[in-house]
């Protein structure tokens, strides 16, 4: 089965195609640019197919990763997607970007860990992973101080604003010893793990997560980004007074 | 022919539309609009996420209606800018992966361009010179056209702060009529006196710029009129206002423009973008021009606000110009000039 996989929930522009049956990464491409996923992305996806003298007709099935991760960015990655699928006539699946990189963490670890992107607004996107990398929690997005406190066994006073997703209950479960992910990395001192590993959406990670709706043909996945906030937004109060 | 796909994603339209040889063969619109409206104006975080949902589904849609199948499809034309940047990145994205898909090239669009496109798809090709009149919820230009494909757009005059579309925008918003402000106002300037408030026409004076804008003064002066009748409490004749604002800005509008017909000898003047679609603007621009000779051209009215159908058909100029394609690297520009129709 090849695989075309692509992700844009990270700073990580990539995409790459991958074997799932031989568990290969065939050819794959990543730029490091949080300001360039609509810049580089579908170039990516034709160095891929250049460098295996592939066809896009060669393509059976397109995994895109649906975040959680910044909007603009996260968007860019899910509207190629869907339209290489629609081009290709091919079905369409996402996997959780996390999970993703959950499954690439596991190689490396084996117990439980704590998966964090950069969310920006100095918050991390989040979820903590079985030692197979499966997902013990949904995601979220969180302050680092607030998820340090939460896993200490506290729920912290978030205050108004956007609900805290996912440390609004105590946790239920052992607290992770072990860290990844470039949120990890990047707030490694708020969050409390010194030694935060940084591992990114690799491209047979997300084809492996859509792994069994890919093998059982399933439809395609609908279009929905974890965006995990809601827009910005406030509604106007009246107009304001041009009388002196 | 080559058959161009256009798409367009700059504010809160998906608009596809598919064009050969200057004729549309078929279009698809979704628009956010009524989730904006409780917000008096459009949300970019939220017309970039309903672009996502649209941009697939239109592109079915305009192929379904113009009985094509995507393989049809030559090149994709796409809106690079101006607009909101995070709406201009799902269009962006959707054209670059259908051209390497496709295996077309891919044209970059600016999207006023595409407005002045719009009449060549109700129209024919546009003359070989003419005097052009945008008019859209960003941008107010007097424009001199050459060849549209290739020409360096010139331009003779501007706003100098509000677009006459923010204009109806913002005015519609203090004498509480709904949103988007444009069709509103003109509604209830139907039922109005257009001569029962005298609104300034600002930059008309002797020794001021000719073919220069300002919206701003006039939208203040609406807002001052309704303060103090609401201050006295006194009832607002929401449609006579409507009607003196609506008068006041078709007025400065079409009179520049016939000014600038006749100092740049255009036989042909064409009046495009949002606000083309408002009833007094298009009547009284046809009522000058029909004056001093001029022949007006205005697109039909699903034409003139923001659509795909319009990138598309710049796209088909740019194709049969012989244009240079865009790299499959370009970026979009949320506020690009307009200088040349094509941005690549
Ligand atoms: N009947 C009308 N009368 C007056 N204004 C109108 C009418 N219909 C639409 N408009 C105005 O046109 C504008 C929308 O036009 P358009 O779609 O061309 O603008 P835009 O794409 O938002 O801005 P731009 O093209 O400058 O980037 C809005 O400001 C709207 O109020
Ligand atoms: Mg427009």
């Amino acid at each position: 089965m090849v695989i075309l996989a692509l992700d844009t929930a990270t700073a990580v522009v990539t995409a790459g195609i991958v074997d799932l049956e031989t568990s290969r990464t065939l050819a794959s491409r990543a730029t490091p640019d949080a300001h360039k996923h609509a810049e580089v992305l579908s170039s990516h996806v034709r160095d891929c197919l250049n460098e295996l003298s592939l066809a896009f007709t060669d393509i059976e099935a397109v995994v895109v990763g649906a975040g959680p991760g910044p909007f603009t960015g996260l968007r860019v990655g899910m509207a190629s997607g869907a339209v290489f699928a629609n081009a290709l006539g091919r079905p369409l699946y996402t996997a959780c970007t996390l999970d993703a990189i959950a499954l690439t963490a596991a190689t490396e670890l084996n117990e439980p860990f704590l998966v964090a992107t950069d969310a920006r607004r100095r918050e991390v996107y989040w979820s903590i992973h079985s030692a197979t990398g499966a997902p013990l929690t949904s995601p979220g997005v969180a302050k680092p101080s607030y998820l340090r406190t939460w896993l200490d066994g506290d729920v912290p006073d978030i205050g108004p604003g956007q609900p805290p997703v996912g440390i609004d209950q105590p946790i239920s479960m052992s607290v992770p010893r072990k860290a990844v992910g470039a949120g990890a990395v990047l707030h490694a001192d708020s969050l409390g793990y010194a030694d935060a590993m940084a591992v990114d959406p690799m491209p047979l990670a997300l084809a492996q997560v859509a792994a069994a709706k890919i093998a059982a043909k399933a439809p395609n996945d609908a279009l929905t980004p974890l965006y995990l906030r809601r827009p910005d937004a406030v509604a106007p109060n009246g107009n304001k007074s041009v009388l002196p | 022919m080559t058959i161009v796909m256009g798409i367009e994603t700059s504010c809160d339209e998906t608009g596809v539309g598919l064009v050969q040889d200057g004729k549309l063969l078929g279009d698809a619109l979704a628009s956010s609009m009524a989730e904006h409206a409780i917000f008096g104006g459009v949300v970019p975080e939220i017309a970039a996420r309903a672009h996502l949902q649209a941009i697939v589904p239109c592109v079915q849609q305009a192929l379904h209606k113009a009985d094509l199948d995507l393989r049809d499809v030559g090149a994709i034309a796409v809106t690079t800018g101006p607009g909101l940047a995070s709406s201009l990145q799902i269009g962006m994205a959707a054209a670059k992966a259908y051209a390497v898909t496709l295996g077309v090239p891919l044209f970059a669009v600016h999207h006023l361009a595409g407005h002045a496109a719009a009449d060549t798809l109700a129209h024919g090709p546009l003359p070989a010179q003419c005097v052009a009149l945008i008019v859209s919820g960003g941008h107010t230009s007097l424009l001199t056209l050459r060849d549209l494909a290739v020409d360096r757009i010139n331009h003779i005059g501007d706003t100098r702060d509000d677009a006459a579309g923010e204009a109806f925008d913002k005015v519609a918003r203090i004498l509480g009529l709904p949103y988007p402000g444009g069709p509103s106002i003109d509604a209830a300037a139907a039922k109005g006196d257009p001569h029962a408030f005298k609104f300034p026409r600002a930059l008309t004076g002797p020794g001021q710029p000719k073919y220069a804008f300002s919206f701003s003064g006039l939208k203040t002066a609406v807002a001052r009129t309704v303060e103090k009748m609401q201050l006295k409490g006194q009832p607002v004749p929401v449609e006579d206002i409507a009607a003196s604002f609506q008068e006041a800005v078709a007025d400065v509008l079409t009179s520049k423009a016939i000014l600038a017909c006749q100092e740049y000898g255009a036989a042909e003047l064409i009046v495009v973008g949002g606000v083309a679609a408002n009833s007094r603007v298009r009547a009284l621009a046809q009522e000058r021009c029909d004056a001093v000779g001029v022949e007006l051209r205005v697109p039909p009215i699903r034409l003139c606000t923001d659509n795909g159908a319009m990138i598309a058909a710049v796209g088909d100029l740019l194709v049969r110009a012989g244009a240079k394609p865009a790299s499959l690297n370009i970026s979009t520009t949320p506020s690009v000039q307009l200088e040349y129709a094509s941005l690549a």
